[in-house]
C-alpha cells in the first residue's frame, strides 16, 4: 500500500503489521489527540506526554492485535491502551515505561517552548469555573503561582519574578498545584 | 481556541519530532532482519521470540538432563518439550544499531507449584532485531532454576495443579489463550484477554486439575463469548470476566454488573486458599462527560456458588472523604481474611505526604489496618516504602516487600503481634537489586525476587533476576540462568 493520505486509520493500522513505517504515519494523525487527551486529565505537561508515548508504543507493539471493526475502531483501539495507561497512571503516580523499554526508545524532556504548546491543549478556560471553586483548598504559594500561570497567563519568567523564586520553583508549583486541583476536582 | 492549530504546533514541536524519530527507529527494526512479513501479520507482537524459543528449548533439556542427574525432588518430573519447530536455530548474538539502553531478563511474578516446584515468569527483553526478547517462564525443582520454552507471547499467570499438569495464562495472535501441558504436549484454548502489562498480573489459580479460575477482561474472541459479537461497539465495554476449568471444558462464570453506561474493566490479580475462597482484583473505569473519568478498584469474592463485590477499605477506613486506599498485592489466610498491601492516599487538604503504605486485612466484612504510618511498627522510615508484594503462611507469619528512595530494598514480617524488619543483604546478588516479590511456602521456607541490572558498557545495562532464599536460619542467594542473549 502506498500511503496517499487518504487511507482511513484502521488500513494504516492493518498495513502496519507487514510495513512497521505505515505506523508512523499514523502516529502524525493521532498523537495531538492522544496528547490533548492526557493533558487535560493530567494537567502536567510531562506526564502527559510521557503517557503519549508509552501509549504510542505500546500500540505499535501491539498492533498485531488490532482487529478492524470499522470505521473509528482504530481510535477506540487506541484509546483503549490510553485509558489503561492512565489508569495505572492514577494509581501509581508513575508512567509505565515497559513498551518503550521494548522498543528501545526513551524518555524525551519537554523543553520550556514544548511545555507551552502542550499546555495550550489543556483548556483552562472550560475547566477554569470548577477550578475556581477548589482553587481554595490550595497552599498558599501554589495558589498564587497557579493565579499567575494559568489565571493571568503569565510566563513562566513572570511568575517567577513575582514570586520571587527561581522558574524551575515556579513550574513545580503550578505543577504540583494542578495535580492537587485534579485530586480536588475528582473528589 | 482553534485545535487544528494547536494540533500544528504540536506536530512541530521538538518532543513530536523526538517521538517519530524514535517511532520510526523501532519501524526500522521491526522492518528488517529477523521479521519474515508474512509470520510477522500473523504473529503480532512479540513472537519474534523463536530465536529465544530456541534457546530456551536448549536450557528446558539441559535443566531437565541436570535435575534428573542431581536426583530432583521426584521421579516423575514433568517433561516440557518445545513448542518451537526444530528448524529454529540458536543464534550467536551480535549487536546491532537499534540496541536498547537495557536488555536480558526480568521476572514480575512467583508462584508455588506442585510438589515443591516455584514458578517464575515476566519478559526477556531484546537487543535488536535480531534478538527481540520475548516471555520468560521459569521453574525451581528443588535444585535449580530452569526456563522453559512459552507457548505465546506474554505470560499473565501460571498455575500447576499437579506434576505434569500445567496452565499458563498467555496473550498469542489477538487474544488471550489458556495454555494446558497435559504431560505430553501444549494445547491452547481460546480464552478472554488479560490484562497486567503495568501492575501485578497473577491471573490463574488452581485447586486440583479438575477446579482451576482464571480472570481477565472479556474478550472480543466470539468463540469464547459469543454475545460480544452482538454488542455495539464491544472494543470499549470491556467486563469482568471469569473462565472455570472442570477439568474439560472452560466455562464462563457470571460476574456481578459493575453498573451501566460505557466503560471498561478487568481484573488482573486471582488469590484463595480454599475452593470456596477466591479474591479477584481488578480495575474500572466508567467513562463520563465530566473532567475526569470516574472509576476504581474492584474487588470480588467466590463463595463456592457465586461471585459478588466486596467492600473496597476505602469506604470504610477513609477518615476524610478525600482519602482513598489502593490495593496492590492480596494474600488469603488460613483462617479466610484477605491481607493486603497498598497504599492510603490523602486527599489535598493534607499537607505532608502524597500517600503512605498500608497493610490492610479482611474479615467477615470488615477491614482494618495492620500497619501504617500511624502505627509504631514497623520501624525505619515507613512513609518513604512503596509496598510491592504480600505473601503468608498463617495469620502469624506475614511477609510484606517494598521499596524505598534509593532502590533500597524492604521486607517486612508480622509474626502475629508486631512487625519487624528483614535486613537483606543483597551483596552478592548481580547489579543494584531491590526486592520485588516475596512468596512465602511455609515459615522457613521464603523466597524474595530481585531484578538488578548490571553495566555491561557505557550506556548499556544487562537486566537479570536473582533470588534469595530463606531456609529458616539464613537467607541464600540463588540465581536463575540468564538468558543467552547479548551484545
Amino acid at each position: 500500500m502506498v500511503e496517499t493520505g487518504q487511507e482511513r486509520d484502521e488500513d494504516l493500522l492493518v498495513a502496519s503489521c507487514e510495513r512497521p513505517h505505515s505506523f508512523v504515519a499514523l502516529y502524525y494523525r493521532t498523537m495531538p489527540g492522544l496528547l490533548r487527551y492526557f493533558a487535560r486529565r493530567t494537567l502536567d505537561a510531562q506526564v502527559g506526554s510521557d503517557l503519549t508515548a508509552e501509549t504510542l508504543a505500546e500500540a505499535f507493539a501491539s498492533r498485531g492485535r488490532f482487529r478492524d471493526r470499522g470505521d473509528g475502531s482504530a481510535t477506540a483501539w487506541l484509546y483503549t491502551i490510553a485509558r489503561r495507561q492512565f489508569s495505572s497512571y492514577l494509581r501509581k503516580l508513575r508512567v509505565e515505561d515497559a513498551a518503550r523499554r521494548r522498543l528501545g526508545m526513551q524518555q524525551v524532556a519537554l523543553g520550556p517552548e514544548d511545555v507551552e504548546r502542550v499546555e495550550a491543549l489543556i483548556d483552562f478556560e472550560q475547566i477554569g469555573r470548577a477550578v475556581s471553586a477548589a482553587f481554595d483548598e490550595l497552599r498558599a504559594d501554589q495558589r498564587e503561582a497557579l493565579r499567575l500561570r494559568v489565571i493571568e497567563g503569565r510566563s513562566y519568567e513572570e511568575v517567577a519574578a513575582a514570586l520571587g523564586c527561581s522558574e524551575d520553583v515556579a513550574r513545580s508549583r503550578v505543577s504540583r498545584g494542578l495535580r492537587r486541583l485534579a485530586a480536588v476536582l475528582d473528589g | 481556541m482553534d485545535a487544528a492549530h494547536d494540533d500544528q504546533l504540536i506536530l512541530e514541536s521538538d518532543f513530536a519530532a523526538e517521538l517519530a524519530r524514535q517511532l520510526e527507529a523501532a519501524a526500522d527494526a521491526a522492518a528488517s532482519g529477523a521479521l519474515s512479513t508474512r509470520t510477522h501479520r500473523a504473529r503480532g507482537r512479540w513472537l519474534l521470540v523463536t530465536a529465544t524459543l530456541a534457546a530456551a528449548c536448549v536450557a528446558v533439556v539441559v535443566g531437565i538432563a541436570l535435575s534428573t542427574s542431581h536426583g530432583g525432588p521426584s521421579g516423575n518430573q514433568a517433561v516440557f518439550a518445545p513448542s518451537s519447530s526444530a528448524d529454529q536455530q540458536k543464534r550467536a548474538p551480535v549487536a546491532g544499531k537499534a540496541a536498547p539502553l537495557t536488555y536480558g531478563d526480568e521476572l514480575s511474578e512467583v508462584t508455588r507449584g506442585a510438589d515443591g516446584h516455584v514458578w517464575a515468569w515476566g519478559v526477556t527483553h531484546g537487543t535488536d532485531k535480531d534478538h527481540p526478547g520475548g516471555p520468560l517462564l521459569e521453574v525451581w525443582d528443588g535444585q535449580r532454576w530452569s526456563s522453559l520454552a512459552v507457548p505465546g507471547n506474554e505470560v499473565y499467570g501460571v498455575a500447576e495443579p499437579a506434576l505434569g499438569d500445567l496452565w499458563i495464562a498467555v496473550t498469542k495472535r489477538q487474544g488471550g489463550r489458556l495454555a494446558h501441558w497435559d504431560g505430553t504436549g501444549w494445547r491452547l484454548y481460546p480464552a478472554m484477554g488479560f490484562t497486567g502489562t503495568s501492575e501485578v498480573s497473577d491471573v490463574l489459580l488452581a485447586f486440583s486439575p479438575d477446579d482451576v479460575w482464571a480472570v481477565g477482561e472479556a474478550s472480543l474472541d466470539p468463540r469464547v463469548f459469543p454475545s460480544s459479537a452482538n454488542l455495539k461497539k464491544p472494543w470499549l465495554q470491556n467486563y469482568l470476566t471469569a473462565l472455570h476449568w472442570d477439568g474439560t471444558h472452560w466455562r464462563s462464570v457470571a460476574m456481578p454488573s459493575l453498573g451501566r453506561g460505557r466503560g471498561e474493566a478487568y481484573l488482573h490479580l486471582l488469590r484463595g486458599s480454599s475452593p470456596d475462597s477466591i479474591w479477584a482484583l481488578g480495575s474500572y473505569t466508567q467513562y463520563r462527560r465530566k473532567l475526569v473519568d470516574e472509576g476504581g478498584e474492584v474487588l470480588l469474592h467466590w463463595d463456592g456458588r457465586r461471585w459478588s463485590r466486596q467492600p473496597l477499605p476505602t469506604g470504610q477506613l477513609a477518615t476524610n472523604r478525600r482519602d482513598t486506599f489502593a490495593v496492590d498485592d492480596m494474600a488469603v489466610a488460613p483462617d479466610g481474611a484477605l491481607w493486603c498491601a497498598g497504599r492510603r492516599w490523602f486527599g489535598p487538604d493534607n499537607k505532608g505526604d502524597l500517600f503512605v503504605p498500608v497493610v490492610l486485612r479482611l474479615q467477615d466484612g470488615r477491614w482494618q489496618i495492620m500497619a501504617s504510618s500511624q502505627s509504631a511498627s514497623p520501624p525505619g522510615d515507613w512513609r518513604a516504602v512503596m509496598l510491592s508484594s504480600i505473601s503468608l503462611t498463617s495469620e502469624d507469619d506475614v511477609w510484606v516487600s517494598g521499596w524505598a528512595d534509593g532502590g533500597r530494598s524492604v521486607l517486612w514480617h508480622w509474626d502475629g503481634s508486631s512487625w519487624g524488619t528483614t535486613e537483606l543483604d543483597t551483596s552478592h546478588l548481580p547489579g543494584r537489586s531491590a526486592v520485588s516479590r516475596v512468596l512465602a511456602l511455609a515459615p522457613g521456607d521464603v523466597w524474595a525476587l530481585f531484578n538488578g541490572s548490571t553495566t555491561v558498557k557505557d550506556g548499556l545495562e544487562r537486566l537479570q533476576p536473582s533470588f534469595l532464599h530463606f531456609d529458616g536460619s539464613a537467607w541464600r542467594p540463588i540465581m536463575p540462568p540468564l538468558s543467552p542473549i547479548g551484545p
